[in-house]
């Protein structure tokens, strides 16, 4: 073999890890997709236990009718195992999505470098046996390493950029649904009512008990501490709720930017687009899952 | 109300759930020489009321989850399109670890490394397996 020769196919050689590198940086749009659709999948995973809390509040409700401090037995109420029927249907609904973008965080997140790597091995041990050249080897396993990589990482990023788009405004339209549940059903409707119930509870006991004698101060402190951490639970779950909305919000939004421009962003700009979403999906996460 | 003027159950559950409130806030300042019985009754009326928007809450739900049907049924379908496309990268990867250990099996025979063509006929049948 010529010198001349040598040096082309080092400069191939070279050329070729140039072009897998770049393919490798590429893989940076996956990373971003993975990264957004990992945390919708953590914020639905965190709601169920918000909409289990809907029965949960009915039933506080009802129970909140009988006098305070008269040991009733809490008992299960027809309207409240509707509600908590409904509320498995949504807990369903927000699984269906997650599901989905389990399946495309399960695509963003497939190594194609591995497939590469697994394509050059398969030249190394080739060569092996037609015993080639050094530089011969060299220069088949980068190619090989490349087109396996180009080839899964190529396809991998298309369907992606086919996929979100195509279905994110069902997603959005599921996203918005289940948050209207949250924000009118549970948060305007039913804490409201819990909260106005639980405060009427104890006006009934302290109007009651004032008729046949006046409450002492120590007792009404006590009443007033007590009621005071009632209120604080509710508010804290009203709280949760809340985030939980902004986080479903947050989802949607981040899709419909996507989707709005999926056909003409670049990987870079798609990093940036999607990058603020999942922050901020990964700030509420943690609050949304401690607080229920 | 909805966007086109009409009234939907979450604003029955709302306007129920007020008047319960109403109820209950006129007993507990009701006026003087107001009987027994009567606070018992107008205590009755607001938990009726407050059943009645409980059973309003449930048929919003249920009618915001009926309108979404059609779209969870999109997103089923695409998430089986999705796991298809992971499917296809899995066989690509698949076939280049079964050639590579085709290859591997190859060799050993080739160099007539009697140890190696066992194990490495072992790794090949893993590998299609």
């Amino acid at each position: 073999m010529t010198n001349t020769r040598v040096e082309v196919r080092r400069r191939i050689g070279i050329s070729l890890l140039g072009a897998v590198t770049a393919v490798v940086v590429a893989c940076n749009t996956p990373d971003a997709v993975a990264q957004f659709c990992s945390a919708a999948v953590a914020t639905l995973g965190a709601g169920s236990s918000i909409f289990r809390d809907m029965k949960g509040s009915c039933l506080r409700e009802v129970n909140s009718r009988s006098s305070l401090a008269s040991f009733a037995v809490a008992k299960e109420d027809p309207d409240c195992a509707e509600i908590g029927k409904q509320a498995n249907a949504a807990i369903a609904a927000s699984q269906v999505v997650a599901d989905y973008f389990a399946a495309v965080n399960a695509l963003a997140s497939f190594d194609s470098g591995k497939v590469g790597t697994s394509a050059s091995d398969l030249v190394d041990k080739a060569s092996g046996i037609a015993k080639v050249g050094t530089n011969t080897k060299n220069a088949l396993e980068a190619l090989s390493k490349f087109l396996a990589t180009a080839l899964t990482s190529g396809y991998q990023r298309r369907q992606l950029a086919r996929d979100l788009p195509q279905t994110s405004q069902s997603a959005i339209v599921v996203l918005d649904a289940l948050s209207a549940i949250v924000r009118d059903d549970y948060v305007e409707g039913l804490l409201t009512s819990e909260q106005q119930k639980l405060g009427d509870q104890y006006k009934e006991f302290v109007l009651t008990k004032q008729t046949i004698a006046p409450l002492s101060v120590e007792a009404q402190l006590a009443l007033y501490d007590r009621w005071r951490s009632d209120q604080d639970t509710i508010l804290a779950r009203r709280t949760t709720a809340e985030k939980f909305v902004t986080a479903l919000q947050s989802i949607s939004k981040g899709l419909s930017s996507l989707a709005a421009n999926a056909d003409r962003i670049t990987a870079k700009e798609l990093i940036a687009l999607l990058k603020p979403y999942a922050s901020q999906l990964e700030t509420l996460i943690p609050a949304i899952q401690k607080a229920l | 109300m909805s966007a086109d003027g009409t009234v939907t159950a979450g604003n029955l559950a709302d306007l129920f759930n007020d008047l319960s409130q109403s109820i209950d806030d006129f007993r507990l300042n009701a006026p003087p020489g107001t009987t027994t019985d009567d606070l018992a009754r107008l205590k009755d009326e607001a938990q009726a009321l407050e059943n009645r928007a409980h059973q309003f809450i449930a048929q919003d739900m249920a009618e915001t989850l009926s309108r979404i049907q059609p779209e969870l049924q999109k997103i089923v379908d695409a998430t089986a399109k999705v796991q298809q496309q992971i499917g296809v990268l899995n066989d690509v990867s698949k076939a280049i670890g079964i050639a590579t250990a085709g290859v591997a099996l190859g060799a050993a025979i080739a160099t007539g490394n009697i140890a190696a063509i066992g194990s490495t006929a072992q790794a090949f049948a893993d590998s299609i397996a």
